[in-house]
């Protein structure tokens, strides 16, 4: 395996930043936030072994062109259980 | 064998942990790596020389300055410089884009980072080739002479041979070049043949004084089955080969008399026979030749014809010596260094001041050759990315005399002019291995690879034939 342990760490830990950012810009009425976090967790979930969050990556990116604020908060969800998932087997 | 110790690659990406994943990766594997979050900011590194990228790894969507604006901007700078984008909006529009407007490759995200790796292998390599090649290009081309690759030169004294070649080239009058050994007489020969009407044709040369005399007959003018024992076949000359071009006979000075006689007729001519054979052939070749004597002094003493000398010395072209041409070692040794660093797979990038200096200040007795033998052994041996004066061979290989001397004043062990009988070379060797060791009998025993009690045998014979020694 190429993506070591602490590389893996640091990813799931920023995305626990990226849940409170998206949290914050949904009470705003923002999606622009939304849009471009989905595109990069899109683009960065599979390579880092997380092919669930390039899915919620797709979803939220989609919802937020949709400006469809259900489908971010059920993407928001969904990316807290597979963060908290994944930090629990690291550790 | 020196090479350039790191790959170097540029990364520009926003995704932070993208970023960070690459970079560690590459440098694991030992590249360089610098990565950037902004393509400006990078762009501008990169265009004033603060990195110098190999391969660029550059995402395709960036707030500011997006991947493919990146590739235009850098290609109006640098062409070669391959480009790798990455990106999460896979189409194949994008993908035709990316590769019209300069990109090496297009890689899809999520990012496979091995297939990446391979990627970036590949563009290495394109890159290697494509340096290689634009070296080779400049190298034939920087310093051109009268429209010539590779003709090196600066000084009146070259100049005027090339402007003569020049102006001869045209004619059929026969040419000899006068020149020491090492000069370039041969690129004077080739210039004549490049810049005249037989280029179209071969140029062939030959050393005459490298092949001994009877296969050197059957070289020039070939022979017929059966000519000779071992004449298995028959064999064209090296007239007929150069025809419709150029026969260089190089140190035609050293050609035997009965080969000048030969010689003579076939300028007188234009025929040859081939060796056992009747029949008379054409030859259409020019002959230019060339020596490093005197051939006048040569005619006085009986060891060349006066009429070939006549013959020959219809439009003499002198190639003066390297040391009387100073200002084209620097020149020559710039072509030698790119030459060699090519050869060597190396990139040194200069000389010092003071190795430049050294390079002017030498005599090179053998020329050219001498320089650019120098210049090889100073890329090989040299240690860091300038050649220093120490890498440069030291004087004695360049001066008058080859002799062995030291500073405090022991006379030169050989010398031209001085010829000792061989006990006499021995007494002076113990000698100067004695004073060179500080009169240290112990060391100079061993280096001599003595015993003591020769040596002190020896030293005392030196004592009673000379003054004391110490």
């Amino acid at each position: 395996m190429y993506i070591l342990s602490e590389h893996k760490l640091k990813y799931l830990n920023r995305r626990i930043i990226d849940i409170e950012e998206l949290k914050n810009s949904l009470s705003q009425n923002d999606f622009d936030l939304p849009k471009i976090i989905g595109h990069r967790l899109k683009g960065n979930g599979v390579t880092f072994g997380y092919p669930l969050i390039s899915e919620i990556g797709i979803a939220l990116e989609m919802g937020a062109i949709a400006k469809d604020k259900l489908k971010i908060l059920e993407s928001i969800d969904l990316l807290i259980q597979v963060v908290d998932e994944g930090l629990k087997l690291l550790h | 064998m020196k090479t350039k110790s790191l790959i170097s690659l540029v990364i520009i990406d926003d995704d932070i942990d993208l970023l960070e994943l690459l970079s560690s990766y590459f440098r694991q594997r030992g590249y360089e790596v610098n990565s950037y979050e902004d393509a400006r900011i990078a762009l501008s590194e990169i265009e004033s020389k603060n990195v110098l990228a190999d391969v660029v790894i550059c995402d395709l969507k960036l707030p500011v300055m997006s991947g493919l604006d990146f590739i235009k901007r850098i290609r109006q700078f640098n062409s070669v410089l391959p480009v790798i984008l990455m990106t999460a909006e896979g189409s194949l529009e994008l993908a035709v884009e990316s590769i019209e407007a300069g990109a090496y490759d297009f890689v899809l995200k999520p990012l496979h980072v091995p297939q990446l790796l391979i990627s970036v292998q590949r563009a290495v390599f394109l890159n290697h080739v494509q340096n290689e090649n634009t070296n080779l290009k400049s190298l034939f081309s920087d310093q051109d002479f009268l429209g010539l690759k590779g003709v090196i030169g600066k000084s009146a004294g070259f100049k005027k041979a090339m402007e003569l070649a020049k102006r001869v080239s045209g004619s059929q009058a026969n040419i000899i070049i006068f020149g020491e050994s090492g000069s370039g007489k041969e690129v004077v020969a080739k210039a004549v043949h490049d810049l005249g009407d037989k280029k179209a044709g071969p140029f062939v040369a030959i050393n005459c004084s490298a092949i001994p005399e009877n296969l050197l007959e059957s070289e020039l003018f070939g022979y017929a089955k059966g000519a000779f024992t071992g004449a298995f076949g028959s064999k064209i000359g090296l007239f007929e080969e150069a025809n419709k071009g150029t026969l260089f006979l190089d140190e035609i000075g050293d050609l035997a008399l009965p080969l000048q006689a030969k010689l003579l007729r076939v300028l007188q001519e234009r025929k040859i026979k081939r060796i056992g054979e009747n029949q008379t052939r054409d030859i259409t070749a020019r002959v230019i030749c060339a020596t490093h004597k005197d051939l006048k002094k040569e005619v006085e003493n009986g060891n060349f014809r006066e009429d070939l000398y006549f013959r020959l010395n219809v439009i003499p072209i002198n190639m003066p010596p390297l040391r009387e041409r100073k200002e084209d070692i620097l020149p020559l040794s710039e072509f030698f260094l790119k030459k060699f660093n090519l050869i060597n797979n190396v990139n040194i990038l200069g000389f010092t001041k003071a190795a430049m200096k050294k390079l002017e200040a030498l005599t090179w007795k053998g020329n050219v050759r001498e320089l650019e033998n120098a210049i090889e052994r100073a890329v090989v041996l040299a240690n860091s990315e300038y050649i220093d004066i120490d890498d440069i061979p030291g004087p004695e290989s360049s001066s008058e005399e080859s002799k062995v001397s030291l500073k405090n004043g022991i006379p030169p062990l050989f010398s031209i002019n001085n010829i000792m009988s061989l006990e006499d070379v021995g007494k002076k060797y113990i000698e100067f291995i004695f004073k060179k060791n500080g009169y240290a009998k112990e060391q100079t025993a061993k280096e001599l690879c003595i015993d003591r009690k020769t040596l002190y045998r020896k030293l005392k014979e030196l004592e009673h034939g000379e003054q004391p020694l110490h």
